[in-house]
């Protein structure tokens, strides 16, 4: 492995630092869990590198890689869906925040993990399909449905997520 | 034009996402220091240039050997693939291998092999699984009951929907979830929960996806120089056990030999399946499928130790299946069963069976009467097929209420109706139709025997409920029961004659006018599917019957773009349900024996606030290919659809600068798709 491999590789994953918490942070819903999926993700990614046929993938690769782990991280703590319970403090003091953001935890994985990627971290359908390997019309109906999801919850109806 | 839905989503995603914390940073700038630290130290140690060792030339020929040696080996560990078909060796690279986590790089191969041969076997394509998987994949008990189970799965599936389904091709999605996946050497275990759902489009509009089936499963995949190769599938659950080799149709589909038959044990499978048929059909139909089983069983060339072990089982099962009928209500299930089977054989002969012996005409029976009397009447005017046979089982399911004077009962019922069909140039056909339905019966326990004094059919969507609804709307203005029997009947009668008087007109149509209707029929279904696609479904039956072309390229594209726009969230849905859509010529254009092309007026009803039509003229042509006429033209000249009007301003600009229709029409959705993103997010 040449050093300009190694270092696209570098550049690459601090320029997604933040996208990779969150996403991790949108599977785990812990900032424990998601920490360590990073960590362990990072540390496989490297380990892996020269499998990697093109850096044009590395990208989709790496968040493959990550949602694995994070699984992996789930099925070792065997979590249902219980709310976060590491919410911030000042997120805590507006009640209307609190019950947003329980919407959205309160989402299935796959539901969350798109919209995660479409609003927090603003990819399009498209990079979200190559990302997570599913067709982008599944994308679509997994945000649709995302939305129809939330905003029965915030009407008041009930649902089973 | 931004959604407040957007925007509320947008808030509460940022809601939940919490603001990194000082723990990751510190985590995140520590792993990427390590890991620079292990690439420094990797490209330290690889040798200086212009290093020499002045020992190595005394050791060069003795070491060549054993480095030879030992590269060898190590490509076969490091590539035990290479080992896998290598007798002696391949026991050895197996037995020595570590097991570890497979590689990414193998992890993605192995998905898309799996999704390769699953697919396969829902779809019944068995060369293309073959593909997939080591040799007589079909003699593996296991891999036997799991292609079983797949197809039943999905395809068995929509026969218990009453919802339209797309067509299966494109209905199947299969998620493989929690994947894990271990190797040693040349072989791979491959654990993940299976999601198998049917993308569907409902009735009345609306896409859904169905999770049909949630298995965990356990694949075992082999690796040789040509390739990875599954040799074992293991569907973790018990119903794919309900499954057996019983002369359904599935068996046909399946290659297997006698030595695959004979291999699968069908004790536990047939045990579980007549239950199964049992709880649902009765006991006695679950009696006659045991001895029917017994019978086959008998008949074929299995090993004799093999059939008794089998036989004995199948023996006990229907020993204790007999033991369960309970003989005191078997009265009452012969008068039940007695109603139905006469029921059913009026509508064979066309003539309405007489039953004033076993049941008394009042209210509660009435409507009984004329549904009978419906179904016989339409087979004598020629407007069903006759069956050739009438075969019904019946069953007291559930005890409602008994005393000295009377009893009232569920009734579970299996029916049974062979029709003999012959399709052009083939040979005869035997088509079963057959179903299960209950009817709640009061019987009469009179001196002279028993009588039945209530019908009351529990199934909904079926004649039987119109005729009720009709009748209690004559009721409610005042009716007596008789008076509104008679008056849902004198209905029923001449809707058959009118059907009666349809096929006649329809039988003195020429070709010509045939071909001229089916194509001008086309305009109704398109601006129907148009509609239901603009609810937000982008699979649209559109294109079932429209053929892509340079009349036609921007239609299709439009129809694309209005269901993207409700997905993406930057339009709602119209209406809530698009119900139908009808057409009416008003100017033939153009006629040849190839092609038609009409102005048309469609008209397409649909229920939002309350009840609206949607009316548009639009110019079809049509392009007359039997069996399947194709949309090969259309224009919008009162340009009330979505997006059309739009593409076609941008279409033209691309061609103006020199791009073919195909090139131009794609750009143009895309100009506009991405558009409708950028509105989505805010732009």
């Amino acid at each position: 492995m040449d050093q300009r491999t190694y270092d696209r590789f570098f550049s690459s994953i601090t320029d997604l630092r933040g996208d990779l918490f969150a996403y991790a942070f949108s599977i785990t819903k812990t900032r424990e869990d998601a920490e360590d999926a990073v960590h362990n993700a990072m540390v496989k990614a490297f380990d892996g590198l020269s499998g990697l046929r093109s850096q044009n993938k590395l990208k989709p690769w790496l968040f493959r890689i990550l949602k694995n782990e994070c699984i992996s991280i789930l099925r070792q703590k065997k979590r249902f869906a219980p709310l976060p319970e590491d919410i911030p403090a000042a997120e805590k003091r507006d009640e209307s925040g609190l019950d947003l953001a329980n919407c959205v935890a309160a989402l299935g994985t796959e539901l969350r993990e798109a919209v995660v990627l479409y609003y927090k971290l603003g990819y399009s359908t498209a990079e979200i399909a190559k990302l997570t390997g599913v067709p982008r019309s599944t994308v679509m109906s997994r945000l649709a449905r995302a939305r129809e999801l939330i905003r029965k919850q915030l009407e008041g109806e009930n649902y089973d997520g | 034009m931004m959604d407040n839905m957007e925007k509320l989503m947008k808030e509460q995603t940022e809601a939940f996402v919490p603001s990194l914390p000082e723990s990751y940073s510190k985590m995140f700038e520590a792993t990427v220091s390590n890991l620079k630290r292990r690439a420094a130290d990797s490209e330290k140690n690889k040798p200086a240039r212009g290093e020499r060792s002045f020992a190595k030339p005394l050791l060069a020929a003795a070491a060549a050997l054993v480095l030879l040696f030992a590269a060898a080996i190590g490509i076969l560990f490091a590539r035990p693939a290479l080992a896998a078909e290598i007798p002696g060796v391949s026991g050895l690279v197996y037995s020595v291998a570590p097991t570890k986590e497979a590689s990414e790089a193998d992890a993605e191969r192995i998905k898309e092999l799996i999704e390769e041969a699953f697919h396969s076997l829902i779809f019944a394509d068995y060369d293309r699984a073959e593909r997939c998987f080591r040799d007589g994949y079909m003699t593996q008990r296991e891999n036997y009951l799991a292609a079983l189970y797949l197809y039943s799965a999905f395809n068995d599936y929509g026969d218990f929907t009453s919802d339209v389904r797309a067509e299966v091709g494109e209905a199947a999605q299969l998620e493989l979830g929690e994947l894990r996946m271990e190797q040693k050497a040349f072989s791979y275990t491959v654990r993940f929960t299976l999601d198998i759902m049917s993308v569907y489009a409902q009735w009345g509009g609306g896409e859904d996806t169905e999770m049909i089936g949630s298995k965990e499963c356990v694949v075992s995949i082999w690796e040789n120089t040509e390739g990875m190769f599954i040799e074992r599938i293991e569907i973790l659950a018990e119903d794919h056990q309900y499954i057996i080799e019983d002369g359904q149709p599935l068996i046909e589909n399946i290659p297997s030999t006698n030595e695959g038959f004979a291999l699968v044990p069908i004790d536990e499978a047939i045990r579980d399946y007549i239950l199964f048929y049992s709880r649902h059909y009765g006991l006695n139909y679950g009696i006659d499928m045991l001895n029917g089983i017994i019978a086959e069983l008998e008949a074929i060339p299995a090993a004799p130790e093999d059939k008794a072990v089998r036989l004995n089982i199948l023996q006990t099962e229907l020993e204790k299946a007999e033991g369960k009928v309970v003989q005191k209500y078997l009265p009452y299930e012969q008068i039940a069963s007695e109603l139905i089977h006469r029921f059913y054989l009026g509508e064979k002969n066309g003539e309405m069976s007489e039953f004033s012996d076993i049941l008394e005409h009042n209210e509660d029976t009435d409507l009984f009467l004329v549904e009978a009397y419906h179904n016989a009447e339409s087979t004598a005017l020629g407007l069903r097929t006759r069956c050739d046979s009438v075969k019904v089982i019946v069953q007291l399911n559930e005890l409602l209420e008994e005393t000295d004077e009377f009893i009232k009962a569920k009734f579970g019922y299996h029916y049974e109706l062979p029709y003999r069909f012959v399709p052009d140039e083939a040979d005869e056909e035997i088509i079963v139709m057959s179903g299960s339905r209950t009817v709640t019966l009061t019987i009469e326990k009179g001196k002279n025997g028993l009588l039945i004094v209530a019908v009351e059919p529990e199934y909904e969507k079926e004649l039987y409920s119109m005729i009720r609804a009709a009748a209690e709307k004559y009721k409610q203005q005042g009716y007596s029961w008789q008076e509104a029997g008679q008056m849902v009947a004198d209905e029923l009668h001449q809707k058959n004659l009118r059907y009666l008087e349809w096929l006649e007109n329809e039988a003195k149509k020429t070709p010509e006018e045939r071909a001229r209707e089916t194509a001008i029929g086309l305009a109704g279904e398109l601006m129907y599917q148009y509609w239901h696609s603009s609810r937000g479904i982008p699979d649209s039956a559109v294109n079932h019957f429209t053929e892509r072309t340079e009349q036609t390229d921007l239609f299709l594209w439009d129809t694309l773009l209005a269901a993207e726009s409700v997905l993406l969230g930057v339009r709602e849905p119209l209406f809530e349900k698009v119900e139908c859509g009808t057409e009416e010529l008003v100017e033939i254009l153009e006629e040849t024996d190839e092609i038609i092309k009409a102005l048309i007026h469609t008209s397409v009803e649909v229920k939002g606030d309350g009840i609206k039509h949607i009316e548009q003229d639009i110019i079809l042509t049509v392009r007359k290919d039997e069996p399947e006429f194709k949309i090969i033209g259309f224009e919008n000249p009162s340009e009330d659809c979505l997006f059309l009007k739009e593409l076609e301003q941008i279409a033209e600009r691309y061609k103006a600068q020199g791009c073919s229709w195909q090139d131009a029409g794609r750009m143009a959705y895309e100009e506009v798709h991405e558009r409708l993103e950028n509105l989505a997010n805010g732009g």
